[in-house]
């Protein structure tokens, strides 16, 4: 077996996932980083290991698919990897009217943020007991305080993220496992995101974050083992605001800020990568 | 032999236009002031008005040439209205690679920028490696764009590369993508030169000259679909501005200026040019960009398009005899934009 501890981090070529990744490296963590297939995970893995004294392995797979978590669970097994912290980030994200999206894409962004998180957490369970102190860091969304309009199913599957933390914490902590959440606000996760942000004015522009600064706030939040992590002083200034003003008001004001939002479609971004519209 | 190249009025264009033209190429230059002093002269070189934002003009300037360098771009990084970014930057290279593939064009050079690359962690970065921080601005994110439509129409069938350049310099003309020269040039009138205290910081600093060569390097031996780093020397600020001392000519003086001082200062420069309605490249996110590493390697462009690259010292050299030929000292460099 590997003498050593490794984080596992899902969704880790990309965005919020694979600054987790560079975060994580930075901290002498191990990696096992699991994307999907073609999503440039090799050339990230190739980069750590050149640019900091770690191992990484990286591991291709939908995580989607039921089948795909085991595949997972079991090759890392094969690997004798001892797993000191979970990272759940793997997600679909998107912002749209119920039916202006299949069913199956419904399907598919639960299986993703729900099942799959939930499904890992099960299968890993005993390799994280086994390496006490160990680590889970579930990644939320402010969505899954604020009932916003067109993120029905996102803001659902994110609210049960905090709930199923929250309450799996409680259980563990006896067996030296810290679950933690943590609920970014918005944040330049891909070149879109970025576009879509410099393109928005006012508050919610000052409470775009990098992903970079928000995975050091989130690994040092879990590596103090909080139970809810809020990164940025405007996402927890939302929080506090959020319990102080009125339920009408701030339907007003959430309802202005999608309808702005909706102004920013740039037609050059949705003809060269449609796929990327996920937050 | 027939080769357009956009941009012919920039630093980089101009030089290509020129070069083009000494290899004996039939140049097509699509410009959109026809009497801009900053067009290359020489008999090979055949001037198209239009605009790369405009299909049919592209169209006119592309008919018959087999070859294409498309280096015109928005280079700055603010911009009053940044929609612009986009319009040239990326729908410009879409109309570019649109008609290219109508026309039938053989080679098809974009020239992109270190921007994209971003900052690097230890070692210097390649082509392949990922961005290790988020886009900072709409230039890095249009540039970005752009080279992910060369990838798109490469796989449409249209046979192009990718070369990016990092911070250029060298002998050539003063204008918005010569980004060195007003730094050498308040270098060598002043005597002083301010060297941030941060002077560990790496960056790359290309010689014009190797980025010209290694245009028509790519053109010529580059994979299609492929991105070549086309860079120079990696330095610190340490070095970088020693090695100017050392070559200028006359004395210079170093003076460290602290980050923080630095940073007060852009504000109150930005601070001004906005209260005068004046553009202006510095503020203090720009310092923060000076205070990261930006190594890159050039490795797959030396070993796959036999590039070479000038010694740091010998470029300056060339580089300041260049500005004291013609006498730019002391000249304001919007006279010439």
């Amino acid at each position: 077996m590997h003498n050593k501890n490794f984080a596992l981090i899902t969704g880790a070529s990309e965005g919020f996932g694979k600054a987790l990744a560079l975060e994580c490296a930075a901290r002498n963590f191990n990696l096992v980083l699991v994307a999907l297939p073609g999503s440039g995970l090799r050339s990230l893995c190739y980069y750590i290991e050149r640019n900091f004294n770690v191992t990484t392995y990286g591991l291709e797979h939908d995580l989607s698919k039921k089948e795909d978590c085991y595949d997972l669970f079991r090759e890392v097994n094969r690997l004798q990897i001892r797993v000191k912290a979970l990272i759940n980030n793997a997600g679909i994200g998107g912002t749209h009217n119920f039916d202006e999206r299949d069913a199956e894409f419904y399907c598919k962004q639960i299986e993703l943020n729900v099942i799959s998180p939930t499904l890992l957490t099960h299968l890993f369970l005993q390799n994280l007991s086994q390496h006490t102190p160990a680590y889970i860091l579930n990644v939320s969304s402010l969505a899954s305080f604020f009932y916003l309009p067109k993120k029905q199913v996102y803001g659902g599957t994110k609210s049960y993220l905090v709930a199923f933390s929250r309450s799996l914490r409680r259980e563990l902590k006896s067996r030296g496992i810290s679950v933690s959440v943590i609920c970014p606000g918005g944040m330049n996760t891909n070149p879109q995101m970025v576009f879509q942000n410099l393109n928005t004015h006012g508050l919610g522009r000052w409470s775009i974050m990098n992903p970079e600064a928000v995975a050091k706030i989130a690994i040092d939040g879990m590596l103090k083992k909080k139970e809810v992590i809020i990164p940025g002083f405007w996402n927890k200034m939302f929080m506090f605001f959020d319990k102080l003003l009125p339920k009408w008001y701030k339907e007003m004001l959430t309802d202005d800020s999608m309808k702005k939002s909706k102004t920013i479609n740039n037609p050059v971004i949705f003809s060269i990568n449609p796929l990327k519209n996920a937050v | 032999m027939k080769i357009l190249i956009t941009g012919a009025t920039g630093y980089i264009g101009h030089k290509l236009a020129m070069e083009a033209a000494r290899r004996n190429y039939t140049v097509h230059i699509l410009v959109r002031d026809l009497q801009s002093p900053l067009l290359p002269e020489h008999p090979n070189i055949i001037k198209f008005k239009g605009d790369i934002t405009d299909k049919r003009s592209v169209i006119a300037a592309m008919m018959n040439c087999d070859k294409v360098m498309h280096s015109a771009a928005i280079a700055r990084l603010s911009v009053k209205d940044n929609s612009i970014f986009y319009s040239v930057n990326v729908e410009g290279t879409r109309n570019m690679l649109e008609a290219a593939l109508a026309l039938g064009v053989k080679r098809f050079v974009l020239t992109s920028s270190g921007a994209v690359i971003g900052p690097s962690g230890k070692h210097p970065m390649s082509e392949n490696d990922p961005r290790i921080i988020a886009f900072e601005n709409d230039y890095e994110i249009s540039k970005h764009w752009a080279e992910e439509l060369v990838k798109q129409y490469c796989r449409r069938g249209l046979f192009a590369v990718i070369v990016a350049a990092p911070r250029v310099y060298g002998p050539g003309q003063i204008c918005n993508g010569n980004t060195m020269a007003p730094l050498f040039k308040n270098i060598l009138s002043t005597r002083l030169a301010f060297v941030p205290s941060c002077d560990h910081v790496v960056a790359n600093y290309a010689f014009v000259d190797d980025v010209v060569t290694g245009h028509f390097l790519a053109m010529e031996k580059g994979l299609g679909g492929e991105k070549y780093i086309l860079g120079g020397e990696n330095l610190s600020y340490k070095s970088f501005f020693q090695t100017i001392k050392e070559n200028a000519g006359k004395k210079i003086r170093l003076i460290r200026i602290p980050k923080l001082l630095m940073k007060l200062w852009s504000f109150f420069y930005m601070s001004i040019c906005a209260l005068l309605g004046k553009e202006t490249h510095i503020s203090p996110k720009i310092v923060d960009r000076l205070a990261q590493d930006r190594a890159l390697s050039c490795d797959k462009a030396i070993k796959q398009l036999d590039y070479s690259i000038t010694p740091f010292a010998e470029g300056i050299q060339k580089t300041i005899l260049h500005l004291s030929e013609k006498d730019f000292l002391g000249t304001n460099p919007e006279n010439y934009a």
